[in-house]
C-alpha cells in the first residue's frame, strides 16, 4: 500500500515507518502536522490510505479528516486515526468524521501492519454489503 | 523515593562511563553479535526492598539467529531509552515554571508533552513510561478551565517517579549496548525492568491520588496557583 501518515511526534514517526515499511513493506509518505498533509494531498493524491495522528499543530487530526471526507477529490482516500487519544468520546468523534478506524498508542510495531490491513479489509468487506 | 528506586547494577562494566555515548541504530547492529554466558557480566536487577532478584538476565539464549526487525526495534529502543533523562527535564521545566501567559491554560505544554510520550514509551516497549504520562495527562487536561490544581509536593513525587524510570531505562539500555546483550536477553531484560517499576508505580499512584485529593479538598498553603 502507498501510506500517508502524518506524525509529529519524531520517536513514533520514526517507529511507525520502520514498522509499516520493514514489516508491512509498504511505501510511506510522512508528513509533521496537518497542514504538511495538506499540502502534500495538494500535489498527489495517489494514496491508499491516511495515517492521522490526532494532537498536531497547526491544524489537528480531526480537522484534518474532516476536510478530507469533505473534498471530493481526497473523500475516498480511507483515513485511520493512530492516536494517544483513547476516550471513549474521541474515539466515536474520529469514526463520525468518516474515518474507518482508530488505533490507539501505545501500538506494538510488530503488529501495526495487521491491525491496518484488518481495518482496511473489514473496511472494504463492509462497502461490499452495503 | 530515591531509596525505592529501580536500579540497574552491572558489577563487571561502569555503567557511568557509558553515560553521554549516544548509540545509533546502525552502529548497535553492527556492533551485534551473539553473547556467550561468560559475557554477560553482571546484570542485576534490585527490587523494591533493595534485594537482589537473583538471576542475571541472560539465559545464554545467544546461539539463535536474531530477527533483523527485532535488532532494529531493539536500537530504537535504546535509542528512545537514551532520550528518556531529556524527556524528563523538558517535563520538569515545563511543569515548575510559572504561567504568565493568562490566555492558555497552565500546563498546556506540559500536557502536550506527556500526551507524547504517552504515546511512545509503550510503543518502543517502556509501558510504565506511558502509564505513568498517561495519568498525568488526564490530570492535567481536566486543568483546562484555569485554576492549577497540582500541588508541588504532587509535581515533585510525580517526576521523581518519571525520573527513576527515565535513569532506570537509560542505564539498562546502555549496560545492555555496553555487554552487548543478545536480543532475547534485552527483552527479558527490559521486561524485568518495566515490570518492577510497574508495581512501583501502583503504590505511587495511590500516594499521588491522595495528594491530589487533599489539595483540590483544601487550601493547600503548597498549591501552586496560575499566574
Amino acid at each position: 500500500m502507498n501510506i500517508l501518515l502524518a506524525e509529529d511526534d519524531m520517536d513514533i514517526r520514526q517507529v511507525a515507518v520502520m514498522s509499516l515499511t520493514r514489516i508491512g513493506h509498504h511505501v510511506v509518505t510522512t508528513a509533521s502536522n496537518g497542514e504538511e498533509i495538506l499540502d502534500i494531498l495538494k500535489q498527489s493524491k495517489d494514496f491508499d490510505l491516511i495515517l492521522l495522528d490526532v494532537m498536531m499543530p497547526m491544524i489537528d487530526g480531526f480537522e484534518v479528516c474532516r476536510r478530507l471526507k469533505a473534498d471530493p477529490t481526497t473523500t475516498g482516500i480511507p483515513v485511520i486515526f493512530l492516536t494517544a487519544k483513547a476516550q471513549t468520546h474521541e474515539h466515536q468523534l474520529g469514526l463520525s468524521l468518516g474515518a474507518i478506524g482508530y488505533i490507539i498508542k501505545p501500538f506494538d510495531p510488530m503488529i501495526l501492519s495487521k491491525q491496518i490491513l484488518s481495518i482496511v479489509e473489514s473496511a472494504t468487506h463492509e462497502a461490499e454489503q452495503s | 523515593m530515591r531509596a525505592r528506586q529501580h536500579s540497574v547494577r552491572n558489577q563487571s562494566v561502569n555503567i557511568d562511563s557509558a553515560l553521554g555515548k549516544s548509540y545509533p541504530a546502525q552502529q548497535i547492529i553492527k556492533k551485534y553479535r551473539p553473547l556467550d554466558e561468560t559475557s554477560l557480566g553482571g546484570l542485576h536487577f534490585m527490587n523494591t526492598d533493595g534485594n537482589n532478584s537473583g538471576n542475571n538476565c541472560g539465559n545464554n539464549s545467544g546461539s539463535s539467529a536474531p530477527n533483523p526487525i527485532d535488532l532494529e526495534i531493539m536500537a530504537l529502543q535504546y535509542e528512545y531509552a537514551a532520550q528518556l533523562p531529556a524527556k524528563h527535564s523538558e517535563l520538569k521545566a515545563l511543569l515548575l515554571t510559572e504561567h504568565k501567559e493568562a490566555a492558555r491554560p497552565p500546563n498546556a505544554d506540559a500536557m502536550r508533552l506527556c500526551h507524547k510520550i504517552a504515546g511512545s514509551g509503550g510503543t518502543y516497549g517502556f509501558k510504565t513510561i506511558t502509564d505513568a504520562c498517561r495519568y498525568l495527562e488526564n490530570i492535567l487536561q481536566k486543568n483546562n478551565a484555569g485554576s492549577n490544581i497540582l500541588c508541588a509536593t504532587f509535581t515533585e513525587r510525580w517526576l521523581a517517579y518519571f525520573g527513576a524510570c527515565a535513569e532506570t531505562f537509560n542505564k539498562l539500555a546502555k549496560a545492555a549496548v555496553t555487554n552487548q546483550l543478545h536480543i532475547q536477553e534485552w527483552k527479558l531484560a527490559l521486561t524485568r525492568a518495566d515490570n518492577a517499576l510497574h508495581k512501583v508505580w501502583l503504590s505511587e499512584q495511590q500516594a499521588l491520588n491522595l495528594l491530589l485529593q487533599k489539595s483540590i479538598n483544601s487550601d493547600n498553603p503548597d498549591t501552586r496557583k496560575a499566574a
